[in-house]
């Protein structure tokens, strides 16, 4: 114990700040380019656009991120941030002229849910 | 069920799933302006007052995890009596739905599972339920795990003690099918069975009892992989096999490493999974079994770490100017912005401002 009181008791003591992580200039580039592709079509009211983009904007995040060019302290930021950009935009598909009950076409997809 | 929840700020959408412990909803965050699932306890569980504080106490843990392949909990809380979770909504399918693969797709699927498992593990919790159902993948095969926490609240109850364990005892680990004690090995053999599940189209056992499936784990006579499935490569199937090992001590031992087991095994990359993360502690390890370690192992801690405090307080006040140990980096995360785009403007500065010469 007196050993500990001697190390902590000890005046002057200065901190080193680590190095500052950063990103890959390529992912972070990449990255950032594809936010900034999604901020320009929202602003042009493109939401489903945005929406499509934001959408690979998180798959190009996850691979950077599963291929271990982002470092674990931007990890969380980066994959909350943009999970939460694509949860933020709704995709209303302008409504389709009446068909007189008529459907061709798509299939609904099948969405399931986390049970 | 009232169509909306927490005083309307969820708005019920549809159901989306009935399972034997919840219903699970999609609904819309009004506040947030976001789709969530949330999951709703099955009315014949409302009434064990102790299993829907457990429900709760889990979840509320488990809203500390925040990892790309773990379900995001968002919030908690109770209407009419009947506990809920809100949940990040993932579209998608559960890993069971789309059945058998090939190696180079269950591998890179099984990694993602790694990656939250280590996470978790990392922060002191154990899933104690991975199964296929609780695997979700999204369209672009990004993978889930769901239900962090709601495993252990249930095997408390007695009320869900049967019926429920057919079902998912193909992935119980033999510890748990014996009722022993539950640590990370138990998420990692689970996984290692979903995987085999998945190369192979059939769980490491089959079996029409517990009783019968407890025999066969104590005979540890699983089928080798390749036997049913020629096409898995060597290397993938010894790890798999690693990972069913009967005994704990004898599987990887954590999830990072199970995945690089299996990343080498497919030449895949491996994720960086040892998390360093700034995720939340959690309060306890619960899982964590310090050894029993003898009084000379204390003895000779106790003296070496005397020795160096003594080297570093006498440097210290001598006045030497080495620096002390860095101090841990502290990243902010972007301004989430008033509107969606703010966020994305946001988020793009935020990455120029961190990169490399930026």
């Amino acid at each position: 114990m007196a050993a500990l009181c001697l190390a902590g008791c000890g005046s002057g003591s200065k901190q080193r700040a680590a190095p500052q992580p950063k990103l890959p200039a390529a992912v972070a580039s990449a990255l950032a380019s594809r936010s900034d592709e999604v901020a320009q079509a929202l602003a042009r009211g493109d939401d489903c656009r945005a929406l499509s983009l934001a959408q690979r904007l998180q798959r190009e995040t996850i691979a950077a991120i599963n291929a271990g060019r982002v470092s674990a302290v931007f990890q969380e930021h980066l994959g909350s941030t943009v999970g939460d950009l694509v949860s933020r935009i709704q995709c209303v598909p302008p409504a389709q002229p009446h068909d007189n009950g008529k459907h061709k076409g798509r299939k609904k997809k099948k969405h399931k849910g986390d049970d | 069920m009232t169509e909306t929840l927490a005083a309307g700020r969820y708005r019920i959408e549809r159901a989306l799933g009935h399972g034997g412990m919840a219903v699970v909803y999609l609904a819309h965050d009004e506040e947030l302006h976001r789709r969530v699932a949330i999951k709703v306890l099955a009315p014949h569980l409302v009434g064990d007052d102790g299993f829907r504080a457990r429900f709760l106490q889990e979840s509320k843990l488990a809203s500390r995890l925040a990892h790309p392949n773990v379900v995001r909990v968002y919030d908690a809380g109770e209407t009419e009596g009947s506990p809920y979770i809100v949940m990040e909504y993932v579209p998608g399918h559960t890993i069971a739905e789309r059945g058998r693969r090939l190696h180079t797709e269950a591998v890179p699927l099984a990694l993602q599972a790694c990656a939250g498992l280590q996470h978790a593990h990392d922060a002191g919790l154990v899933h104690r339920d991975v199964k296929p159902a609780n695997l979700l993948v999204r369209e672009d095969d990004v993978l889930k795990i769901a239900d962090f926490g709601i495993a252990r609240a249930a095997e408390q109850t007695r009320l869900t003690q049967h019926g429920t364990v057919l079902g998912t005892a193909a992935y119980l680990s033999p510890e748990q099918a014996a009722g022993e004690e539950v640590t990370t090995a138990t998420d990692i053999y689970s996984l290692g069975a979903v995987v085999y599940e998945l190369l192979s189209g059939r769980p490491p056992y089959e079996f029409d009892s517990l009783a019968e499936l407890a025999a066969q784990q104590t005979a540890g006579a699983i089928t080798p992989l390749r036997d049913l499935e020629p096409s898995v490569p060597v290397p993938v199937e010894a790890a798999v096999m690693h990972a069913l090992a009967r005994e704990p001590r004898f599987r990887p031992p954590s999830a990072a490493d199970f995945a690089h087991e299996l990343a080498a095994a497919s030449e895949l990359p491996a994720a960086p999974l040892r998390s360093t993360s700034i995720t939340e502690q959690l309060p306890a390890r619960r899982y964590e079994n310090v050894p029993g370690g003898s009084a000379l192992f204390w003895i000779v801690g106790a003296t070496a770490v005397a020795i160096v405090a003594v080297i570093l307080g006498l440097f210290t006040l001598g006045g030497g100017d080495s620096p002390t140990r860095p101090q841990p980096v502290q990243i902010q995360g972007p301004d989430r912005g008033a509107t969606p785009a703010a966020e994305a403007r946001n988020l793009s500065a935020w990455l120029r401002a961190h990169s490399l010469g930026g």
